[in-house]
């Protein structure tokens, strides 16, 4: 048996682990679902390739973009957008909160971000497994120019996890709404489709204007999707990236005690009656 | 273990109105209004003791139970919880209550029992030994060894009541809270969860806060009751005490040879299997007997105690009690 104090301070991460477990095996359960996610994703990045090779045709470049690299970044951004965007837990938690069975969590010594965010990634953790595979195949398909080199790697994963991290807390921030909004869905969709407008994942924030680039990288926007990639491509210099990764990071901590305030009102707002 | 002064929680709530006009106006201009749902509750109740809560749909029952249990922030009032605010939800607090909704699930329907039950091993902490002795001595107790790995969703309403019972106690929780836990259920599954919960408060000394529309549920597991009308509390004490109040009265039941105007006109009214039912003070039943049978034809009789569930029933409608 462990020290009590071991115990006491590793609770968090095992209560997350655990409900990771859970989750994972509970979306494992739905195989339909599973593989129609598996094959929206494939298409739909397919869809904005062969988009995007139409209008090239024509233009050769777009802002330093050509065929090969847009598809290779429509690629990569797909990816990591397949990992960070969350529609379903999010409108699952909210109508809990709305039903009041969120109580099944509050009533345990487990954190309900722990539930959220074990939830969310335990749906997206097999929809990546199955995806990557697909977009592997597109290289035998057609032929990438995508050799990265380790650095970039590492940046990637370094900016990938602030991703994940900024995702995490946006998205608990969203669920939260549910306390004072009982139709809190379209805070989600609002969300979710400025993500995909303004995050980089339909094309690089670089084809739109100057001052737009400017302001959105004062939002947490460019860092779900945008910088992760570029690392990975090798678009992103070392001293940005550092730049880059500090400001993320210091989004994420106000977002952290954005969040911690936030739930502390939430959480004297349930208001279930009956049953 | 437990006391409560002065508990409130009052609700803001708006009427959507009836038609379209009416729901096109409150969708513009809202109108909301305050409802208490639990108005100034006051009681204490002792560790290892259970303590039945009753009262009609809307009472307050559910929201005073979500308060101990620290689901709701009470809107006035205190409590103290085994020297704990159970709002504050703090993880020591929530390590020594169980609680079983039997109107809301809280186990993960998509997956097995024991998958679930993992989840509370990691949560509360329980040692590998302790979880497999426990796990093996409730699901014994409770007959569910051979469905722990049936998904849940796939269980019969009470079998999935016997899993969740299971879960909620499997932290060996010092108060355990049901909220209709009998609920649905036939009468063969009432009693297993009825024998279980005893033999909970008799060898672990677990506190039990349980409602229930079953009267047989209160009178079986319950030596004291609250009677909780309007968000009041009406009555603490024992059950047979509550309908005391309503003073010794004894049912007379019988059927007549051919029907008539006859028994209506002695007070009587005709049940729906076809009897006649008269109700009369314990002392007058001689006198209404020669009544009636001087009145009528009678085929069949017998003189019973009315029922529990109705007597409580009409103490509800009534919605006060008598000193």
């Amino acid at each position: 048996m462990k020290p009590r104090w071991w115990r006491v301070l590793s609770a968090p991460a095992r209560n997350f682990l655990a409900q990771l477990r859970l989750s994972f095996v509970s979306a494992l359960q739905y195989r339909t679902d599973y593989l129609l996610t598996v094959f929206s994703v494939a298409v739909s990045a397919g869809v904005e390739i062969a988009l995007w090779q139409l209008v090239l045709k024509k233009t050769g470049q777009v802002r330093g973009y050509g065929l090969a690299d847009l598809i290779v970044y429509l690629i990569v951004a797909n990816v990591i957008s397949m990992m960070c965007v969350n529609w379903e837990s999010v409108l699952d938690m909210s109508e809990e909160i709305r039903q009041g069975s969120v109580s099944r969590h509050l009533l345990k010594p487990i954190s309900l971000f722990s539930v959220a965010t074990g939830d969310w990634l335990a749906r997206k953790i097999p929809v990546m497994l199955g995806a990557l595979p697909v977009f592997a195949g597109l290289h035998h398909w057609i032929p990438l120019q995508f050799h990265p080199h380790f650095n970039h790697v590492l940046m990637f994963f370094a900016l990938l996890a602030t991703s994940l991290w900024l995702s995490a807390e946006i998205y608990f921030l969203i669920i939260m709404t549910a306390f004072w909004l009982s139709e809190n869905q379209g805070v989600a969709i609002g969300f979710n489709v400025l993500r995909w407008g303004f995050a980089g994942t339909a094309f690089p924030l670089a084809f739109y204007p100057g001052l737009l680039v400017k302001f959105l990288d004062a939002t947490p926007m460019p860092y779900f999707v945008y910088y992760p990639t570029l690392a990975l491509l090798g678009r992103l210099p070392t001293e940005e990236f550092f730049l880059k990764f500090l400001y993320a990071v210091f989004i994420g901590c106000a977002l952290s005690f954005n969040r911690w305030a936030t739930w502390q009102a939430a959480e004297r707002r349930l208001q279930t009656v009956g049953g | 273990m437990i006391k409560v002064q002065g508990l409130t929680k009052i609700y803001r709530k708006y009427d959507a109105g009836d038609g379209l006009v009416a729901m096109a106006r409150n969708f513009a201009l809202r109108r909301y209004e305050n409802v208490a749902a639990v108005e100034g509750v006051s009681f204490s109740i002792e560790a290892g003791s259970c303590v039945g809560l009753l009262g009609a749909n809307g009472a307050g029952k559910t929201t005073l139970v979500k308060m101990l249990a620290g689901l709701l922030v009470p809107s006035g009032g205190e409590a103290q919880v085994m020297n704990e605010v159970p709002w504050h939800r703090h993880n020591s607090y929530l390590r020594q209550i169980g609680v079983v909704m039997g109107q809301r699930q809280q186990l993960w329907i998509d997956v097995s029992a024991r998958e679930n039950l993992r989840l509370g091993q990691v949560v509360y902490d329980i040692a590998p030994a302790e979880f497999k002795t426990r796990l093996k001595s409730l699901s014994e107790m409770l007959e569910v060894e051979r469905l722990l790995d049936v998904q849940v969703r796939k269980l019969s309403l009470g079998e999935k009541m016997k899993m969740e019972l299971l879960a909620a106690l499997l932290h060996r929780p010092r108060l355990l809270f049901l909220d209709e836990p009998t609920i649905g259920l036939d009468v063969v599954a009432q009693n297993r969860i009825r024998e279980f919960i005893r033999s909970r408060v008799r060898e672990d000394g677990v506190t039990v806060l349980l409602t229930s529309h079953y009267m047989k549920d209160l009178e079986e597991l319950c030596p004291r009751v609250f009677l909780i009308q309007s968000g009041k509390l009406l009555h603490d004490g024992p059950l047979s005490t509550l309908v005391g109040r309503l003073g010794d009265v004894k049912r007379i039941s019988f059927t007549v040879a051919e029907a008539g105007p006859v028994p209506q006109a002695l007070g009587a009214r005709q049940g729906e299997d076809g009897r006649f039912y008269l109700e009369v003070p314990a002392k007058e039943v001689p006198v209404a007997l020669r009544r009636l049978m001087n009145a009528v034809n009678v085929d069949d009789l017998s003189v019973t105690a009315p029922p529990m569930e109705e007597r409580v029933r009409q103490i509800m409608q009534q919605g006060r009690v008598s000193e």
